[in-house]
């Protein structure tokens, strides 16, 4: 059942995104995301689709990845199109009845909604594809240094976020032995009443959580047998590096902006 | 009662996605009833997948599985696959991580209870099973995580037999285990084996245990069932087990290179025991 989540799945395919520095790949993917929600008619979200698309032939990754990361959450998207397309009001009236609506604003409105939930799963599709996790936690370190000049323990942050990245798969593996192991003496999951089925979780949560203090006790003993003393004084060992390719990067994102903004003002 | 066939079965994890693996390829093998049988192979061999097929915990996508009465197959539905599930005991590597509840004596009544056992009737069985294990009575009312690793690992494995299982699968049961710990772990389930009847499927890297345990032997290697037989066929032939990446016995070992050294052996000798007897008869009859 786990095998399907896409979190934290990472495809190497070598390509240019996949070099890129990870901070940039953060902020970009950040920024794309925002920019997003400045796009209000058909020429705006055609060039961020075309952008978007463009980007994940870069990636080189085969497109079933995407439809993988869109798939979990087509009801949520589905769901709010409808909600949307039902209670907007304004424009032509196609259908009535009481207060649901069908109207022209509606329909271009759920449309619109629609590209942005897309637009967005799979930008971010693209970083998680394309970086690995615990780049990502360098780069969050990366990006939050400057937070160390007011207090914030960005290191031990950081130290955490990789962690716990770290543990994810390994949980996932774990919870998924634990399951099989309670089913085997007779368990059944997702039967029954609301009321059994949250009890029958009981028997995999608590071996779950005494695995993870066991293995955050060992974890602990074995960072200080090598020496760990806290984030003071520590040489690193995975460098960031700023290329030429990364600024480029940066530059395209920002003509792209310039273009939808273009798009939205003048046309 | 309980004869195991798997017919012409295949498994893939994850079907139909860009991450389909081919796990098992057409098995086909018979488990006759009461047998002691350990599956050997090196490690991602499929070994573990054939056991969790077995329980029903998976189901194969394509070919049948029949367990007794029962018929596994990539339609069984959820209940059906609960009914082969009571017959059967399944001893994970590592089982003491699926302890939970609060005292001993509970969590090795919970298999029981979830198949159907009133809550007295469980607590009858858990007793026995404990006692079989070895756990002194005192331990009843203690927390499971306050014991040490070793009776943890008692402890699941009562929870498991308390189940009365038909057949039970062991998964690397003395893993970890120190060497005491492995011999009586490994004793209690040749004694059950023998005096309970119970069918023993034993996956294990040791192949010291199967040569001496078992009476057939499966060879996995990359998804495939390469060779079944008896411990006698297996063994005796060494090169046929380092090419499926597995190490043979050291008593194998030691036979082999005595008989270039002019001993015969008839039959082949699985266990220490019977090979310094085979030497100690040879070496009195002066045949050298």
């Amino acid at each position: 059942m786990f095998s399907k989540v896409l979190f934290g799945r990472f495809v190497p395919t070598n390509s240019v995104i996949h070099k890129l520095d990870p901070r940039a790949k953060l902020v970009l993917s950040m920024y794309f995301i925002v920019i997003i929600f400045f796009a209000n008619s058909w020429q705006t979200y055609a060039w961020l689709a075309a952008f978007t698309l463009g980007t994940i032939l870069l990636t080189k990754v085969p497109l079933g990845f995407f439809w993988d990361g869109v798939r979990p959450l087509i009801f949520i998207i589905v769901l709010t199109v409808i909600l949307q397309i039902f209670f907007s009001s304004g424009g032509h009236v196609y259908w009535q009845w009481g207060i649901l609506s069908i109207t022209q604003f509606g329909l271009i409105n759920g449309a619109y909604i629609f590209c942005r939930f897309v637009l967005i799963i799979c930008m971010s599709t693209v970083l998680t594809l394309t970086t690995q996790p615990l780049m990502i936690a360098d780069a969050v370190e990366s990006l939050l240094k400057p937070l160390t000049k007011i207090k914030v323990p960005v290191y031990e942050l950081a130290l955490m976020l990789s962690i716990a990245l770290r543990f994810v798969p390994t949980l996932m593996d774990e919870s998924q032995k634990i399951m099989n192991a309670q089913r085997a003496r007779g368990v059944n999951f997702g039967t029954g009443s609301l009321w059994k089925r949250v009890k029958s979780l009981i028997p995999i949560l608590i071996p779950l959580f005494i695995s993870a203090f066991n293995r955050a006790e060992d974890l602990a003993t074995a960072m200080e047998a090598r020496g760990y003393s806290g984030g003071e004084g520590r040489t690193k060992y995975r460098l960031l590096h700023w290329h030429t390719a990364d600024s480029v990067a940066c530059f395209v994102m920002v003509a792209a902006t310039i273009i939808l903004l273009t798009l939205r003002y003048f046309t | 009662m309980s004869t195991i066939e798997f017919n012409g079965v295949n498994f893939s994890y994850q079907v139909g996605t860009p991450f389909e693996v081919n796990a098992l390829h057409d098995i086909n093998v018979r488990i006759s009833d009461r047998s002691y049988t350990a599956i050997v192979g090196h490690t991602g061999s499929g070994k573990s997948t054939l056991i969790q097929l077995l329980d029903g915990l998976i189901r194969p996508t394509t070919g049948t599985i029949k367990v007794g009465n029962e018929t596994i197959s990539s339609t069984s539905s959820n209940s059906e696959l609960g009914k082969i599930r009571s017959k059967i005991g399944f001893v994970f590597q590592f089982p003491e991580n699926q302890l939970f509840e609060e005292t001993v004596l509970k969590d090795i009544s919970f298999g029981p209870q979830n198949f159907g056992k009133s809550e007295d009737e469980a607590i009858v069985l858990a007793k026995e099973a404990m006692q079989l294990v070895g756990l002194d009575d005192s331990l009843a009312q203690r927390s499971p995580f306050e014991l040490s690793g070793g009776q943890m690992r008692r402890v699941a494995i009562a929870g498991v037999l308390a189940m009365k299982p038909e057949i039970l699968i062991l998964d690397e049961p003395t893993a970890g285990l120190d060497p005491r710990g492995q011999r009586e772990t490994m004793q209690l389930f040749s004694q059950l084996h023998r005096k309970n009847n119970i069918n023993v499927i034993l996956v294990t890297h040791q192949m010291e245990d199967a040569a001496a345990f078992a009476n057939q032997v499966l060879v996995m290697n990359d998804g495939n069932l390469v060779k079944a037989g008896s411990p006698n066929e297996i063994f005796s032939n060494p090169e046929g087990l380092i090419g499926n990446h597995l190490t043979i016995p050291k008593t194998t070992k030691v036979a082999n290179e005595l008989t270039k050294g002019g001993f015969r052996f008839d039959p082949y000798p699985l266990t220490l025991e019977e090979l310094s007897r085979q030497v100690a008869k040879q070496l009195e009859s002066g045949s050298n």
